[in-house]
């Protein structure tokens, strides 16, 4: 997996292979095989870097991808983005622009729709059900409005990032 | 540490010995002194009642409300609500203690330092009430709350003073005409000042007659007291002070010096004994001066005089603090005593139990660091929240003192001492060595602390070889010495795209990025959640 890396002013690219507790980094071309154990709680992570030991705390913020890290008593944020964090700052934005656009936030298949054009909505009024991984799970209006489209029926298969309805904000709210 | 134990060991056997004649006095003891209030909270409040429990005796605390799941609420005996938050409304409410104090049936009350411990009429309170007060009596802490008449105290005891105006001057005018007699750059202070408020640098006569109203009105508000002096200002001074104790007996005794020059803002943050200043003729004349300050006073238990010195180890009286300092691990570690155990014992009319030991000399080297809940990356600001994750240090030569636990809210109400951490080696550089290591071992989540900031220092060449003054913060630090250097980046980055990882490939929906809109799943046909 691809993550760009923002961290105190740098960018990064860094790639990121294995399976727990056995990592690859790849941080702009320099590999680094990493070893991890979590020490009571996910939060403190004994992290072994080609062997070299730190304990490292690690809790994700509020804002999203952005990760609290402090290694003896040094701290940083650092910000992770993969391609669905990115989706939703685009998203953010615009939402901000008065406008709403739910996305399939992963692959899945629609199993239900409950809105369709021209339906007042509320922030938080569920727009569509979607399955994947075996769990249904219920996508929500980030904004209250009107519904002004659906681009999706029930059973479609769509990737990650796909339009499923756009609601208009009602600015007046 | 072995050594400095074994010191404290032999010590212990020889008070034992000396002591064990006296059965009367120690049965007396034994009864004025059953139950202790400490009238404190946080790590000096559990410091207290640790002694207290070695000595036998009940430790009594009192609490604020959000106090009550404080760490020395649930490590004394017993515990009185004081019922309110603030300050005003607790720790400093005289009649509220006084009250608990009685009614609890306690023979004595340990102040602590801060709060009321050196307020005089809280000394004269308990004596009113029959209660006795560990420290000295009332006047003394009132003859040296006052800085003029300390001043002139000290001066009387033979003790050297800072050149300056030697009482309050009448205005600008005259404030400049001593500034001219001691030459510039001088030091305008309020009288009734003190922890680093209430003075003012001044490097000319223009400059002083501009800051002369102003920093008057400072000190009327700030002390309800206008009245300044003149000093001269010692160019890259350091802070040493003298630890002193005195007995019912007559016996007046000084147990070395402590560094406390590392300071910012005029307070302290690190302090080691003994200074790397100080030779064993310059601590001989420090001490013999301090004791002789303590017995023009007929002082009672444990006091500080503090010294401003300049690079050649001239000396000069700056204060005398009337109680417990903050930082009196450092001697307990180079000397072997319990300067608690030691304050209770002189209260209660026993004599000081190392007279024997007399000239004290340091035995090895201490540093400690005070760590404070601040966020030396947002300029030092209190820093607040539940401690989720804590780790102590310890292992040889490391001694903690702190008033936390995993799980606790530090609270808004009081000061942001977490604790001190304090290490001792066989020299300087041991325990510079061991604070590192020391500090490398804390682990403090979940609010931020000035850690990396002891760290910091202990790495700098000026600090390493003992070239101090208390400008060193201003001179050499900067906010960007504790981000992340570059060989560090690394595991920054490591640590956090782990995690993100970790996260993203969790068989739940959605990732790390979005939130609420699917923590309903699996519950989705019971309708709108």
């Amino acid at each position: 997996m691809k993550y760009k890396v923002e961290f105190q002013q740098r960018q990064l690219e860094v790639e990121i292979h294995g399976e727990p507790p056995h990592y690859e980094l790849v941080v702009d071309g320099h590999r680094t095989r990493a070893d991890t154990a979590c020490l009571g709680d996910e939060s403190l992570l004994s992290l072994l870097l080609d062997n070299d030991s730190y304990l490292a705390h690690v809790v994700p913020a509020e804002r999203n991808g952005v990760f609290e890290v402090s290694i003896a008593g040094k701290f940083a944020r650092v910000q992770v983005l993969d391609e669905l964090s990115s989706m939703a700052q685009a998203l953010h934005a615009e939402q901000a622009a008065g406008r709403f656009v739910l996305k399939s936030p992963m692959p899945g298949l629609v199993v239900e729709i409950r809105v369709q054009p021209g339906d007042r909505v509320e922030a938080g009024s569920p727009l569509v059900i979607m399955e994947a991984m075996k769990m249904q799970n219920e996508l929500a209006s980030e904004s209250a409005g009107t519904v002004t489209a659906v681009h999706a029926k029930v059973n479609d298969a769509v990737e990650s990032g796909t339009e499923l309805v756009v609601v208009e904000s009602d600015t007046s709210s | 540490m072995a050594r400095a134990t074994g010191t404290a060991a032999a010590q212990e056997k020889k008070g034992r010995a000396r002591r064990a004649a006296p059965v009367r006095e120690r049965r007396q003891r034994a009864r004025r002194l059953r139950k202790v209030l400490v009238a404190n909270r946080g790590e000096i409040a559990v410091r207290v009642s640790k002694a207290l429990r070695e000595l036998g005796i009940t430790s009594v605390a009192v609490y604020s409300d959000v106090d009550r799941t404080a760490l020395h609420v649930s490590r004394a005996d017993e515990a009185y609500a004081l019922e309110g938050n603030t300050s005003l409304e607790t720790y400093l409410r005289i009649d509220k203690i006084i009250e608990i104090a009685r009614r609890c049936g306690a023979d004595a009350i340990h102040p602590g330092y801060g709060f009321l411990a050196e307020n005089a009429d809280f000394a004269r309170a308990c004596r009113d009430a029959d209660i006795l007060f560990i420290g000295p009596a009332p006047e003394a802490i009132e003859g040296m709350g006052d800085k003029l008449r300390a001043r002139r105290q000290a001066k009387q005891a033979g003790v050297p003073l800072i050149p300056g105006s030697d009482g309050p001057v009448r205005d600008a005018r005259a404030a400049v005409a001593v500034a001219a007699s001691l030459g510039y750059p001088v030091m305008l202070k309020a009288s009734a000042g003190g922890g680093g408020k209430g003075m003012r640098r001044v490097e000319g006569a223009d400059e002083l007659r501009a800051a002369f109203e102003r920093t008057q009105e400072e000190a009327r508000k700030a002390f309800d007291n206008p009245e300044l002096f003149v000093e001269k200002f010692i160019v890259d001074p350091r802070h040493i002070e003298v630890q002193v104790f005195g007995d019912q007996h007559g016996n007046y005794a000084a147990l070395g010096e402590r560094e406390c020059t590392i300071q910012r803002r005029h307070q302290k943050v690190i302090e080691e004994a003994p200074s790397p200043l100080v030779t064993p003729e310059l601590r001989q004349r420090m001490c013999g001066t301090a004791t002789a300050l303590a017995r023009s006073v007929g002082y009672l238990g444990a006091g500080t005089v503090e010294f401003v010195a300049d690079q050649q180890g001239r000396f000069y009286f700056l204060e005398m603090n009337t109680r417990l300092q903050v930082e009196h691990p450092v001697t307990e570690l180079v000397t072997g005593l319990d300067l608690v155990h030691e304050q209770v014992r002189v209260a209660a009319g026993e004599k000081l139990s190392f007279l024997e030991r007399l000239p004290i000399e340091p035995h090895g080297w201490a540093i400690e660091c005070r760590i404070y809940a601040e966020d030396p990356l947002n300029d030092f600001l209190p820093s607040l929240g539940r401690i989720v994750k804590l780790s102590i240090p310890y292992g040889p030569g490391v001694r903690n003192d702190f008033g936390i636990y995993e799980g606790y809210e530090v609270p808004v109400y009081y000061d942001p001492l977490l604790g001190k951490l304090a290490v001792w080696g066989e020299d300087r550089a041991h325990a510079i060595a061991r604070m590192k290591r020391a500090l490398h071992d804390l682990v403090v989540e979940g609010i931020r602390s000035n850690q990396a900031f002891h760290a910091w220092v202990m790495d700098q060449p000026p600090f390493r070889e003992g070239r101090l003054d208390t400008g060193f913060i201003e001179r050499y630090f900067d906010h960007g010495v504790l981000d992340p250097a570059d060989e560090e980046l690394a595991r920054f980055v490591a640590a956090a795209v782990i995690r993100a990882y970790e996260l993203d490939r969790k068989p739940r929906l959605p990732s790390r990025a979005r939130g609420s809109e699917w923590a309903v799943s699996g519950r989705v046909h019971e309708g709108n959640v």
